[in-house]
């Protein structure tokens, strides 16, 4: 008897699928009979509003029914009346011009329509997506064969300054939610033809497209291989953004540690391309993901290369600092107060202690409290618009921090720890690594509570092995420091000069090392003198 | 098994974790207990300590090149039989455990007694050996990584501090050179250093895992005179800096000697507690390794599928032979026995291979 109930319900479920209209999409067929063909195609997409359906007679007067069909809103409302209705409805259908019946696909193909892209196809799912894509479909009665012509056309945001990515000296174009921009953006910086943008669409429901972008015949294939097969293994309904790309294919989850970089600067991307990386974009995400990537790449900004590099290595080893504040000063004033007191000189160490003398809490205490207010702050002026925004900025840092100190609750030397704590994580250049640090000072700090040094020693030890541990796309998270790659230390905290990166990073391991090509130029393009 | 696949190590990690296993709870006691032995000429018996080490280690790497795809455990047992190889291997884990726990308490101690006052001793000791324990679930790829960059990290700072050591030196102190009690006292001394060089036969482990196998010898050197260098540099600092007879008095003679270091800056006052941080990494390198090749040994010895499933297991008598000793004194006989214990096994354990390789047939290699 459960058997039978269990394969009454299977069939149940398999029936109730033919009213799923992407299963009704790829079942169903086009018929010849264009009354026949526009019902179907109506009846998938369940009469939305936005579904425009014109039917007319070619030449207006030949008798031969046509309609098309398109989604307001993705199309080019001129170029649709310029490019496909004036020509099949007025000019080129005069009596004598009239072909044979078999010939009006190829005749409208050929001497009609001034669309620049068009496909014919007889599978309604493709019809379909076409039309949901922003083509223009066009069917003709009597045939199975239509007409997918493009004309999209929609609102987008025109290119703007990037946001996060900020540099003062260098190209202020960032990507936008259009994905054909973004691989143009690209295109206009690698004018080779090896570069190479695969698309791919992903996501049961929103059917986004992906690039996969990279250099052939310098990138290694491997890469290239391992990234497209993890994209198309994603079986998921719907992809928001490239973060859920970035979830879905990156090797470790369990890691606040990003394992592919995002960035919004096109010359970046152009930039990691050539190095052998791999560049995804995802339609509409102004990010391009960049993959593989080690962690030295979160010292770098675009700018780095930009400056001369005195300049751009200075900059990394401030950015370095920056981290090593970030994650462990409130770790290292706690246990410095509270275990190890004798190691800072004489007079500070009064200072400190008349500072604390009227705080009645622990330093661990008073640095909890503090450093949560400050994630409170953070997190409250991000929420709020731009001008509200920096007031609270204000009221938080100078007020509340003034009035923690006046009323004893916290020392003027744990402000000064924790706001220079909080500037040192905004002086990291990748937004996720700053998040990523400003998560991990939180067990330094209880680790540092409990056994002074001894404990933030003990959990930067277990940070190192968790990073040890990490690998982004077969390439360990820590490479060239481990495994050493003494050819690629050069650039990881300091920015050598341009002139002596001759190779590309040794372990992407390129099919073609060399940067310059003083010698024989192997990439199949001749270099002009 | 997963743990011998070619190409799982670079020689520079192999130089590593030589390097990171043999720097640790030795550079604690060294300058006192041979001192104690052979006076000023300590320096000497470090290097003879040293040379017999070196020895060892080409021995035991030779023995391992000669079997490209087993480690000492499998070929132990092919090459005898059994019982015997499995026995060897049953002491040299048992020993690797035991010293990871002693070295964990040596430094535990030496914390209670300078940084951690309050702190109760087994907190201290369970804390290192979680820590220990989270390195030892990881594959050899990240073992090999850790020791790795902790390679810098451990051989810098003590580098600096002695350097910075060399200004203190009275030369009337670290002369005569020889020690000037003839050659036996600088023997014993050379027995008595063994503890330090304690370590580095782990490697017997990890021979298979080698990308370029040909490199062995080469990086292995690398890897055992680095340390060899800073225990001579701090026998002769600490012998110059304090004298053989003021020596026997401290404790912990190398914390002293960074007591006494003025160091040049304006930041920190005292600069043993930072030190200290820095030495953690170097006990914890060397309880680590130790503890890993542990487990990886038994694991191959009872032929586990993976190394995983003994980790928490062996835990509680690496934390039982940390706790066995009552006090310092105690630490120090036990090392004693371990280190004597140690040169045996391994002295043994190179001739009974050799031999049964000698009776087998010169290559030893021949398999079914």
């Amino acid at each position: 008897m459960k058997k039978k109930t269990i394969r009454e319900r299977i069939n149940e479920i398999l029936s109730n699928r033919t009213d799923n209209p992407g299963e009704k999409a790829k079942k169903e067929k086009l018929g010849q009979k264009l009354k026949e063909n526009l019902k179907l195609i109506e009846d998938i997409i369940g009469f939305s509003d936005d579904v425009v359906v014109r039917e007319f007679q070619l030449g207006g007067k030949t008798g031969i029914e046509a309609a098309i069909i398109f989604v307001d809103g993705l199309t080019d409302r001129q170029t649709i009346n310029e490019n496909i209705l004036k020509p099949l409805l007025i000019e080129k259908f005069s009596k004598e011009e009239i072909p044979l019946k078999s010939d009006i696909i190829k005749f409208i193909k050929e001497k009609t329509i001034t669309i620049n892209e068009l496909q014919i196809v007889d599978k309604l799912e493709k019809l379909i997506n076409g039309i949901l894509d922003g083509d223009t479909a066009l069917l003709v009665d009597g045939y199975i064969d239509t007409f997918l012509l493009n004309t999209r056309g929609w609102d987008k945001r025109s290119i703007s300054e990037p946001q996060s990515e900020t540099v003062v000296r260098g190209p202020r174009d960032s990507f936008t939610e259009n994905f054909r921009t973004n691989t143009a953006l690209i295109r206009r910086r690698i004018k080779h033809p090896a570069l190479r943008i695969k698309g791919i669409s992903i996501g049961k429901y929103s059917r986004t497209n992906i690039a996969i972008c990279y250099i052939e015949g310098l990138t290694n294939k491997y890469i290239v291989e391992e990234i497209k097969e993890r994209i198309s293994n994603i079986d998921i309904d719907n992809i928001q953004s490239s973060g859920t790309i970035e979830q879905l294919i990156e090797d470790n989850h369990f890691t606040p540690f990003p394992q592919l970089l995002s960035t919004e600067r096109p010359d970046r991307v152009a930039a990691f391309l050539l190095e052998g990386r791999v560049a995804i974009i995802v339609d509409g995400t102004p990010f391009a993901l960049i993959a593989p990537i080690t962690i030295s790449i979160f010292l770098q900004s675009a700018e780095d290369y930009y400056d001369r590099f005195i300049i751009g290595s200075f900059l990394r080893v401030i950015r370095l600092l920056a981290i090593i504040i970030a994650m462990t000063l409130p770790a290292l004033y706690i246990s410095v107060i509270s275990f190890h007191p004798e190691m800072i000189p004489t007079q500070l160490a009064l200072a400190f202690a008349g500072g604390r003398a009227v705080v009645p809490f622990p330093a661990y205490t008073e640095a909890f409290i503090i450093t949560i207010l400050m994630e409170l702050l953070r997190e409250a002026s991000i929420r709020l618009p731009d001008p509200v925004g920096s007031t609270i900025g204000i009221v938080g840092a100078l007020i509340v921090g003034e009035a923690a100190v006046s009323a004893s609750i916290v020392s003027p030397f744990m402000v000064i720890v924790v706001a220079t704590d909080t500037i040192a994580s905004f002086a990291i250049p990748n937004y996720s690594t700053a998040i990523a640090f400003r998560l991990v000072k939180y067990p330094l700090m209880i680790l540092a509570t409990i056994f002074g040094l001894y404990g933030l020693v003990l959990g930067l030890i277990i940070l190192s092995i968790h990073l040890a541990g990490l690998k982004s796309f077969g390439i360990p998270y820590l490479t060239p420091m481990a495994p050493s790659r003494l050819g690629d230390l050069q650039d990881t905290v300091l920015r050598p000069p341009i002139w002596s990166l001759r190779k590309r990073p040794e372990h992407l391991r390129t099919k073609n090392e060399k940067r310059f090509s003083s010698t024989g130029d192997d990439d199949g393009y001749e270099r002009t003198r | 098994m997963a743990m011998k696949e070619h190409g799982k190590l670079t020689e520079r990690q192999f130089a590593g974790i030589i390097a990171n296993t043999l720097l640790g709870a030795g550079t604690l006691l060294l300058p006192r207990d041979i001192t104690a032995v052979s006076g000023t000429g300590a320096w000497l018996s470090v290097l003879i300590g040293g040379f017999i080490s070196i020895i060892l280690l080409l021995l035991l790497i030779n023995l391992g090149l000669r079997f490209p795809e087993e480690t000492i455990m499998e070929y132990g047992m092919r090459l005898t039989n059994k019982w015997i190889g499995g026995l060897i291997g049953i002491a040299f884990c048992t020993y690797w455990l035991f010293i990871t726990g002693i070295i964990v308490r040596i430094f535990s101690l030496m914390l209670v007694s300078s940084v951690l006052l309050k702190t109760p001793l087994e907190v201290i000791v369970i804390a290192m050996l979680l820590t220990v324990l989270y390195f030892s679930r990881s594959d050899l790829q990240i073992v090999g990584r850790v020791n790795e960059i902790y390679f810098v990290f451990v051989i810098l700072p003590i580098m600096y501090a002695l350097f910075l050591g060399l200004r203190e030196i009275n030369l009337i102190r670290v002369l005569p050179l020889t020690g000037g009690k003839g050659i036996m006292p600088i023997l014993k001394g050379g027995l008595k250093s063994f503890f330090s060089f304690l370590g580095f036969e782990i490697v017997a482990l990890f021979i298979p895992s080698l990308t370029t196998q040909k490199l062995a010898y080469n990086y292995s050197l690398k890897g055992i005179v680095t340390p060899l260098v800073a225990y001579i540099i701090t026998m002769i600092v600490s012998v110059g800096v304090f004298g053989v007879e003021e020596l026997q008095t401290l404790v912990w003679p190398t914390l002293e000697l960074i007591k006494v270091t003025p160091f040049p800056g304006l930041l920190l006052e005292r600069m043993e507690a930072v030190f200290i941080a820095f030495w953690v990494v170097a006990i914890f390198t060397t309880a680590a390794n130790v503890y890993y090749a542990s487990v990886v040994g038994f694991t191959q010895i009872f032929k586990l599928k993976e190394h995983k499933t003994l980790t928490l297991t062996l835990l509680p008598l690496a934390y039982l032979s940390a706790i066995l000793p009552d006090n310092l004194h105690d630490v120090f006989e036990y090392v004693d026995i371990v280190t004597k214990f140690a040169a045996g096994l391994i002295i043994t354990t190179i001739i009974i291979y050799f031999a049964a390789i000698f009776i087998k047939g010169r290559k030893g290699d021949e398999r079914s």
